[in-house]
Order: C-alpha cells, then sequence, then structure tokens
C-alpha cells in the first residue's frame, strides 16, 4: 500500500520577479514551483531548527562550565 | 524532522548552575544527550524566579545574577503567563488535594506545558513522576 502524505492547501503571494526565478528554477530542476518551495520551506526549517538546538544546549553547557569554573 | 519542545524547570537549572548539587554531572549528561536531536528549549518567568531565589541561597548572589544573564541569550524561549494558565495552575492544585503532584508550582508548569502542548520536561523533582502527560528528561 503506498504512503499517503496528506496535503493543506494555501496560497501564496510572490512578487512578479520572485515568482518568475522560482518558476524558472522549478522548470529547471524539472519540478513544480509547489514542490520547489516545498523543499526549500523543509530545508530553512531543518536549519532553523538546528540552530535552535545548538543555541539552546549550549547555552545549558555554558552554564553548567561556568559553575565548575567559579567554585 | 520532528522538532520536539522541552521545558526547563527549576531544578535543572540549579542542577546546572551548582557544582556541588548532587545532579550536577547528571544535567550534564543530559543536556549532552540532546545535541544530535532537534529541540526548542522553553521555560516560564515563575521558574527563573524560583531557580534565583534557590541559587541565591544555595551559592550567593552572583551565580543567581549569572543564571539571569546567561537567560538574556537566546537559545531558551520563556513562554508567556496568561489567565488560563493561573486558572487551571489553581483548579489543579485545589482538586490535587495533597495527593500526586502537590506542589503548586509543578502545578503551573503543567498548565503551563499543557497550555503550550508541551509534553517532555527538564527536571529532577519528583513531582512529575506520577503525571502521565509529562515525560522527564533528566531524571532522578
Amino acid at each position: 500500500m503506498k504512503n499517503v502524505v496528506q496535503m493543506h492547501r494555501t496560497q501564496l503571494f510572490f512578487p512578479r520577479d520572485l515568482h518568475e526565478e522560482l518558476a524558472s528554477e522549478a522548470q529547471s530542476q524539472g519540478i513544480t514551483i509547489s514542490e520547489l518551495v516545498r523543499q526549500v520551506m523543509v530545508q530553512y526549517l531543518h536549519k532553523h531548527s538546528r540552530e535552535e538546538t545548538e543555541a539552546g544546549t549550549k547555552l545549558l553547557l555554558d552554564m553548567a562550565e561556568w559553575a565548575e569554573r567559579e567554585s | 524532522m520532528v522538532r520536539e519542545v522541552i521545558y526547563i524547570d527549576e531544578t535543572a537549572f540549579i542542577a546546572l548552575m551548582n557544582k556541588d548539587n548532587k545532579y550536577h554531572r547528571q544535567a550534564i549528561e543530559s543536556v549532552r544527550t540532546l545535541l544530535n536531536r532537534t529541540i526548542k528549549f522553553t521555560t516560564s518567568y515563575l521558574t527563573i524566579i524560583e531557580a534565583v531565589s534557590e541559587l541565591t541561597k544555595e551559592k550567593g548572589h552572583k551565580t543567581a545574577q549569572k543564571l539571569l544573564e546567561f537567560l538574556k541569550n537566546e537559545g531558551i524561549d520563556i513562554l508567556k503567563e496568561n489567565d488560563s494558565i493561573r486558572k487551571n495552575t489553581e483548579c489543579n492544585f485545589i482538586k490535587d488535594n495533597g495527593h500526586g503532584s502537590s506542589s503548586m508550582h509543578a502545578h503551573y508548569h503543567v498548565a503551563t506545558m499543557h497550555y503550550y502542548g508541551i509534553h517532555k520536561i527538564f527536571t529532577f523533582s519528583s513531582h512529575f513522576e506520577k503525571l502521565e502527560v509529562v515525560r522527564t528528561v533528566g531524571g532522578r
């Protein structure tokens, strides 16, 4: 049985020049603009989440390092 | 990619900021195990007040002040409190009637987590062990 990914339909507005760039990039990759936007968003969210994780864990480890250095 | 959200309570901050705390090493190890996951860290202002008060007693003003300085950096989101969180805290504290999670600030943490849809807490407190809705990170 195939895995069915549930999609949520949304409407986005792009400035004309950005839309043209997206269309051109999508065409060169042989994918739709929708697929290109999905790929870019996944990459962005992954990068952003990793940065959040790294900032948080660094902050917590810095606290412990400071405690050990000071006392 | 699944991003986890973890709520940090005062016992975790105190364990990290006080090297003489019995959970200090365990707290560091717990944070290290989270490094390869995708996590958003959160806490609340009440947590910070509790941690600062306890650290002042245990280690002095300098350490407490340093925690406040650390929390000005990016990395841990401070969740906003509201009427719903306050009402649920009081309601659950009264309903609890001294059983289960009897500490009022534990009820506050649970109400905050429930409001924001968070299921994991980084804690060294025993108050959360009996609550099925909350999974702990850190352990005792």
